[in-house]
């Protein structure tokens, strides 16, 4: 277990800056798939590792949380062991890497496979929060269309998939509506996670660090993948079953296994695939 | 006099946020605060816990008129700044028995920025469950809500409110060491 450093702040950044945060949050709650503005930090890594994940989990981390931090569903990835030990040296808070043990969840581009429950947080790190950037290149037009509710660019964007490729091709960072009014990015979650977000009970925060902005889907709201009435919104289908585990319903990982071409096929989600693994070991 | 604030100024802060994001993301649902700082004359200590957790230097806050020395330490431990009327406050406090202005008036946000609203944290006697069903963001189905000492068209405003968004207020309700959050996303029947 690594030890608390006392020099710093409990979870590193100073009370103003968390004070910010925190008020940011709970309008970001109260107007649920709004990006809410923030005076991001530097933090002592790089913009585009997380930081605005960060920042988020300082501000609302308490002594008694146990933290779990992800990476592409994994708990062993760089990113996520070096913000796991980050936390737990300016905070000492207890970390797990079990999902069902998690108060605080910080998230790369995936939600876990087992079922979030109420009182559980995830906290997204999130590269752009604005789905119709790509789209709109000015904050001031985008800004506009969000009031004006008009997301008739994105509807094309999709239409122009099916044009294209006979369905959606948009396989992660699908647009979702939330709440019936805010058009919002789930962060490069693929889309087979969309519907984890839909009416879950744990509270989903978003933070964007370089693009200073968070925003936040509170519990058991409805979050809906845009679609259309003739292709109707759907997570893709594998033949394939993790290699380790057998599981044919979580998100797999393709891993290249030697220079002839050799692959295997596995879950992203690592405390998943152990659970599975030392149930299939219990029962043998 | 200057009165004593939070006892661990960070931790405290900390666990009384989470009661708050709590409050806020399963509305009208009672989270209990956990770190009661001594109340201040005139004000109870919730709504002082509150004011610690939340207020600084760089949001304006509107209160009723309140004891010399319960001003005094709240600049003291805040660094607050206090608006003149309701109308340009980011937070207001309502202790009990103040006038509610109307919510109409208070700021309510624009529309490429509805955050920028004011946040009320409204002083009451006691909880109940027998005024108001609420539904929207943060409820399962629908919750049964009451709190006595609310002016007599609280709700009838709020549905006022409500219907504005994504502009409008947001409100805290506190009754000593409970609180109950009401976004602007709740949608209240009365009966």
């Amino acid at each position: 277990m690594t030890e608390r450093q006392w020099q710093y702040n409990f979870g590193f950044l100073d009370e103003n800056t968390k004070r910010m945060l925190r008020r940011g949050l709970l309008k970001a709650v109260a107007i649920p798939g709004y990006q809410v503005p923030f005076g991001s930090r530097e933090m002592p890594l790089p913009y585009g590792w997380g930081t605005g994940g960060i920042q988020l989990t300082a501000s609302i981390i308490g002594k008694s949380d146990v933290l779990k931090v992800i990476d592409q569903g994994a708990d062993d990835t760089t990113n996520a062991v070096n913000i796991r030990r980050f936390f737990a040296r300016v905070t000492g808070v207890a970390t797990t890497t079990r999902t069902a043990d998690a108060t605080l969840i910080q998230t790369r581009h995936r939600i876990p496979e087992t079922a979030l429950c109420e009182g559980q947080i995830m906290v997204f790190q999130v590269p752009e929060p604005e789905p119709l950037r790509t789209l709109e290149a000015s904050e001031v037009e985008t800004r506009k269309l969000h009031a004006h509710q008009e997301y008739g660019l994105m509807h094309v964007k999709l239409y122009e998939d099916i044009a294209r490729f006979g369905h959606v091709a948009t396989s992660y960072d699908y647009p979702v509506l939330v709440n019936g009014r805010y058009l919002a990015s789930p962060s490069p979650i693929p889309k087979f996670d969309n519907p984890k977000l839909d009416r879950s009970p744990a509270l989903m925060l978003f933070g964007a660090g370089r693009e200073k902005r968070l925003y936040a889907i509170p519990p058991y709201t409805a979050v809906e993948s845009l679609a259309f009435e003739d292709h109707p919104f759907a997570v893709q289908r594998w033949p394939h079953v993790c290699a380790l585990c057998g599981s044919g319903d979580s998100y797999l990982d393709e891993i290249i296994t030697d220079d002839a071409g050799h692959r295997l096929f596995v879950c992203s989600d690592s405390d998943y695939c152990q659970a599975q693994r030392t149930l299939q070991e219990g029962m043998a | 006099m200057l009165h004593p604030a939070f006892k661990h100024p960070v931790d405290d802060a900390q666990q009384t946020f989470r009661s708050l994001l709590d409050a806020l993301a399963q509305p009208l649902r009672l989270s209990a605060l956990p770190c009661l700082p001594p109340a201040l004359p005139g004000l109870s200590r919730g709504s002082a816990a509150l004011l610690y957790t939340l207020i600084d230097r760089d949001v304006s806050l509107w209160l009723p008129s309140l004891p010399d020395d319960t001003l005094a330490s709240l600049r003291f431990h805040t660094g607050m700044n206090l608006a003149a009327n309701p109308a340009e406050a980011d937070f207001l406090l309502l202790t009990a028995g103040t006038p509610l202005p109307p919510l109409s008036t208070l700021k309510a946000g624009s529309d490429a920025y509805p955050d920028r609203s004011a946040t009320l944290l409204i002083e009451i006697e006691a909880f109940n469950q027998d005024q108001v069903i609420g539904s929207g963001p943060g409820i399962p189905h629908t919750r049964r809500f009451g709190a006595d000492g609310l002016p007599g068209d609280f709700w009838h405003q709020w549905q006022a409110n409500h219907a504005r968004f994504p502009l409008g207020v947001d409100a805290i309700l506190i009754a000593d060491d409970r609180i109950a959050g009401l976004p602007r996303t709740t949608r209240i029947q009365e009966g």
